[in-house]
């Protein structure tokens, strides 16, 4: 048997599992950097089970873990690739050889922009960032947003200020789309975020990210 | 009196007034909503108003008061109560008119025969034929003959009524102290453009008031002052551009007291050596 026909039949046995125990999900594969989920990027729907980092389905997920094992036929899916149904949502972080799939529970949906640029010679308008300035990098991605482990004081100490806390994020890579630190993000309950270090690697990025707040 | 609150209190309200030339019911100078208040804000409250192109301006003292006393405790009269009723002298008679104040405030009745003052303060109960009654009663201890007859007193021949004065009270306030306290006005705005149009008008606007009008009813200097830095975009990662302006207040710090108003005056003559030669009321 060569490592093709193994990875297929592999992939073959996480789907019969997966139909006997996952619940239905909609398979997205994101075609543009804007909106993931929409009809124009659904592929179908599949069954998929999500365990805690552990194949005997005996321990529960914890505080800060957005990583899963996916229970899924990986013949169908991408690195990328959202899953989602009413309960939840996951991004396919890596299908690598004969491993588990990996996969990352997405908590927040997220926008994210280019600073304002001066590309002008001569006269630029005033610099600062401003929404009618800065560049949508990417439009509604879910993502995971969880604690950092720090957090500093803002640049203006008012009264009840606390010190500002640090995310991490993790989301899909995208074609031609690359994150730079002081790229700003925003979120779907209102919250805005400044990258501060953006790591690609082929799990997708991995960001560093200082809660922006006055 | 004046207080560091109230400084603050009435620059809001003057600036409120210079970022609504229209008033609060008219667009604002940046055509959204500019909420001006003493005070920090909350950074929940700000990156929300931030996020909907609200402009803040928060006002808040900064650094130590200092004492800037200039001249002695004068006292200035703020307002005189009304009088209600009226006395009015012809001839021999004199006559109360006028009404009882509802409600009661203190009124002092004076008649001035022949160089001596006969004050009746009004009670609460009394009407004007019991005012009558009262003051005639006083004047007939000097002038024995003197009768009342309803609100009007007939004076015995003789007599002559110099003044028939009605007197009531009123507020004088002292300046104590002035103060002069730097306050810090900062403009929270989401894009540089409002920032800029929310401090021109405040700044525009207080560049012509040399004095504002405290609720004492005196006035304090108010005078642009710099300090550094004026503009600052280190909050333009949380959509935030500000502007600090500063000023300074010089404000008093008065003391108010009720006072009766001065009815007559009595001038009391003496030897050198301190003997009373004699009285005489004016």
């Amino acid at each position: 048997m060569d490592a093709a026909t193994l990875q297929q039949k592999i992939y073959g046995g996480y789907g019969k599992a997966a139909l006997r125990i996952g619940p239905v999900y909609n398979l997205y594969h994101p075609t543009s950097a804007a909106n993931p989920i929409s009809p124009a990027t659904w592929l179908g729907t599949l069954n998929a089970s999500f365990n805690a980092q552990d194949m005997t389905y005996s321990k529960p997920n914890l505080y800060g873990k957005p990583l899963w094992y996916a229970l899924l036929d990986g013949t169908q899916t991408q690195v990328g690739d959202y899953l989602v149904n009413d309960d939840k949502t996951f991004f396919i972080a890596a299908q690598q050889d004969t491993l588990p799939i990996l996969a990352v529970e997405c908590n927040r949906t997220l926008n994210i922009f280019r600073p304002q640029q001066q590309v002008d010679a001569g006269v630029n308008p005033y610099g600062g960032t401003i929404d009618a300035n800065q560049t949508e990098l990417m439009t509604a991605w879910p993502a995971s947003v969880l604690q950092g482990t720090k957090g500093e004081k803002g640049d203006a100490p008012l009264p009840g200020d606390v010190r500002l806390p640090w995310w991490a994020i993790l989301l899909p890579a995208y074609p031609g789309v690359n994150l730079l630190t002081a790229d700003i993000i925003t979120d779907d309950i209102n919250r805005r975020y400044i990258v501060s270090s953006a790591e690609l690697s082929d799990l997708g990025w991995r960001l560093t990210c200082m809660q922006a707040q006055t | 009196m004046s207080d560091i609150s109230e400084v603050l209190d009435i620059l809001a309200t003057q600036i409120a007034g210079h970022v609504y030339p229209n008033g609060t019911g008219q667009p604002s100078v940046t055509g959204q909503t500019v909420k001006v208040y003493p005070g920090w804000p909350t950074s929940s409250s700000l990156d929300k108003d931030l996020q909907n192109d609200v402009v803040n301006v928060s006002i808040f003292p900064i650094g130590p008061e200092r004492n800037t006393t200039r001249y002695a405790p004068k006292s200035q009269v703020m307002s005189v109560v009304a009088a209600t009723l009226t006395l009015t002298a012809a001839g021999n008679t004199i006559a109360v008119g006028g009404a009882m104040p509802a409600p009661f405030t203190p009124h002092n009745m004076a008649v001035l025969i022949d160089g001596k003052a006969f004050i009746y303060p009004v009670q609460a109960t009394d009407s004007l034929t019991s005012i009558a009654t009262g003051l005639a009663a006083l004047i007939a201890q000097t002038w024995p003959g003197t009768t009342s007859s309803g609100a009007v007193i007939t004076l015995q021949a003789g007599a002559t009524v110099q003044a028939a004065r009605v007197g009531t009270t009123g507020t004088t306030s002292t300046e104590w102290e002035r103060q002069s306290q730097r306050v810090q006005i900062t403009v929270w705005a989401p894009d540089p453009t409002t920032r800029t149009q929310v401090g021109k008008a405040i700044k525009a606007g207080f560049a012509q008031i040399s004095f504002l009008t405290m609720p004492d009813g005196f006035g304090a200097r108010c005078r642009s002052t710099g300090q550094m830095p004026t503009l600052s975009d280190l909050l333009e990662k949380a959509k935030a551009y500000r502007r600090d302006l500063f000023y300074d207040i010089e404000y008093a710090t008065t003391v108010e007291q009720q006072v009766a108003t001065v009815v007559t005056v009595e001038t009391d003559y003496q030897t050198p050596t301190g003997q009373t030669i004699f009285d005489i009321d004016t």
